[in-house]
């Protein structure tokens, strides 16, 4: 006795095990086709317990933002000087977007993730410590006045670090589709969602990056804020100190 | 069944895929524009790739988690795609993987320029070696992925450069390795599927263990080669009686379904069970 199987067979039973295994996994709550937008929380302190704004990702979009930290997607879209034109949802603009449309903008200060953590820090009232060249727009300051989420003394405390956007807004489907998204492969950037594993690609030894850290480094998989976040380092302290070594070793 | 509806089955099932990838596909930058065409999800074609699970093995296995744009889907769709092909072999190849089609629809422009000599442009000691170029490739691409635990095949994958080209997400070396495929396409059925897909290289080895193997009836055959000739792999399918090469894809187009011209003599199926007992027996 033997089994045989036809052409017919193939064609009904591979895409229904297929797209079965799919609705099944789905069901089961194992079908996951994105990353997690759901930020690390503090774990001691008075904000035990709250989402921490360090945490937010490039790949975060506003809407992601304001369902996790209740700032306003309109908000946000304001103070970074994204176009609410009605055409385009504020909501699904990514922050890693902001890095490349303001690359040229505000001398050494920038406007790019780091900048979108300080103002939902402000905002909500959750301590963050940002990294020394982020810059927080003039629109984003008149916001969090206005709301009255800042007082006076700390938007004076802040104005070295304000930088006026130009004028008009931008276009957010136009930004969208502008950026570059692929991960910075070529520019070589130590980010959040930088892994240890490219560190060593860039040029840079376990000893040199040890040194820089000042710990035992992760997996090649860890990314640098997962890693630091669980280690209870701050990412942007050794930011910098790793950039520089990847330069040097280009 | 008549043999044009077999093939034709096997066409609308390629077809279908193929269709399905490239709307999704285009979902996943008309999200960003806030359009969204309903039901189909707006999942990138990274985590849709069941390539992206073999690469995450090494990662998952440590307790690193999955790589940089894997997701569990990948994971899902790997584990089927190793279930199946535990049957079938690499039907994935065969009948699924879009890429694999892309291939096959410029090969029929190729067939209309060189007829016969079609598919017969690379001499067979060199084609025999080339044919494991694709184990060179999944091993570089397991190793750094694992050493680095980014998806570095993304930079050359010609299937990711096919369905993203209107991105910006697409590296030129994908470009370069898309332009190159197409062109040999025209001169050798599927290219990169024979020498340089990493993810047709593990499907392979499924062939060799596969619990229904492509049989061939050395008793009814009448050695026409009609099933050589129609292997888009070149697989010497008259030479034996069961087909384990590592390069087949499962299309059934060498079987008496579509090529072979005598019933029930090139078929799928397993090993006779009751042969199995009574020699057990005996």
């Amino acid at each position: 006795m033997k089994l045989r199987i036809s052409s017919r067979f193939i064609a009904i039973a591979v895409p229904a095990i297929f797209f079965g295994g799919i609705a099944a996994s789905a069901a089961l709550g194992w079908w996951v086709t994105e990353a997690s937008k759901t930020p690390e929380r503090y774990e001691e302190g008075e904000f035990a317990g709250e989402y921490d704004p360090a945490d937010i990702r490039g790949s975060y979009t506003f809407g992601d933002i304001e369902s996790v930290f209740g700032v306003p997607a309109a908000v946000l879209a304001e103070a970074f000087g994204v176009a609410d034109d009605g055409a385009s949802d504020p909501a699904l603009f990514a922050v890693k977007n902001l890095e490349d449309i303001y690359e040229e903008l505000g001398g050494d200060l920038e406007i790019g993730t780091d900048a979108v953590r300080v103002f939902v820090s402000l905002w909500t009232g959750l301590p963050y410590e940002p990294d020394e060249e982020t810059a927080i727009t003039d629109a984003g300051l008149s916001l969090l006045l206005e709301a009255e989420a800042i007082d006076q003394t700390t938007a004076d405390g802040l104005a070295p670090f304000v930088v006026a956007l130009p004028g008009g807004t931008v276009d957010v489907a136009a930004a969208v589709a502008a950026a570059d998204d692929s991960e910075d492969d070529e520019e070589r950037l130590v980010k959040g969602n930088t892994t240890f594993g490219e560190l060593k690609t860039w040029g840079l030894s376990v000893e040199e990056i040890e040194e820089i850290i000042g710990v035992p480094i992760g997996g090649n998989g860890d990314a640098m804020r997962d890693f630091f976040s669980a280690a209870g380092i701050e990412f942007s302290s050794v930011k910098d100190r790793l950039q520089e070594a990847v330069d040097a070793a280009r | 069944m008549k043999k044009s509806k077999a093939r034709r089955l096997r066409r609308i099932v390629q077809f279908g895929f193929f269709a399905l990838v490239a709307l999704i596909a285009v979902n996943h930058t008309l999200v960003e524009y806030g359009i969204e065409i309903p039901i189909l999800g707006s999942a990138s074609l990274h985590a849709l790739c069941p390539f992206g699970g073999v690469v995450s093995i090494y990662q998952v296995a440590t307790g690193g988690g999955f790589v940089q744009k894997i997701h569990e889907s990948s994971w899902i769709l790997m584990w089927i795609g190793f279930g199946i092909a535990l049957f079938l072999g690499p039907v994935f190849c065969g009948w699924i993987c879009p890429f694999g089609t892309f291939q096959e629809w410029l090969g029929r422009i190729g067939k209309k320029l060189f007829k016969k000599r079609y598919n017969r442009f690379v001499p067979a000691r060199l084609d025999a070696v080339l044919r494991y170029l694709r184990y060179l490739v999944l091993a570089a691409v397991v190793y750094n992925t694992a050493v680095t635990g980014v998806l570095m095949f993304a930079n050359m994958d010609p299937y990711f450069a096919l369905f993203n080209a209107w991105t910006g997400e697409v590296a030129i070396t994908a470009f370069v390795v898309l332009g190159v495929v197409m062109l040999l396409s025209l001169f050798v059925e599927r290219p990169f599927c024979k020498y340089a897909c990493p993810y047709g290289a593990v499907l392979g080895l499924f062939n060799l263990v596969r619990i229904f193997p492509i049989r061939r009836n050395a008793e009814t055959c009448i050695d026409c080669g009609l099933c050589d000739k129609h292997c888009p792999m070149n697989i010497n399918v008259s030479g034996k009686t069961v087909i384990r090469h590592h390069q087949c894809i499962s299309c059934l187009e060498c079987t008496s379904e579509v090529a072979c011209p005598v019933k029930e003599t090139v078929t799928v199926e397993t090993i006779d069970f009751r042969k199995l007992g009574s020699r057990r027996a005996s």
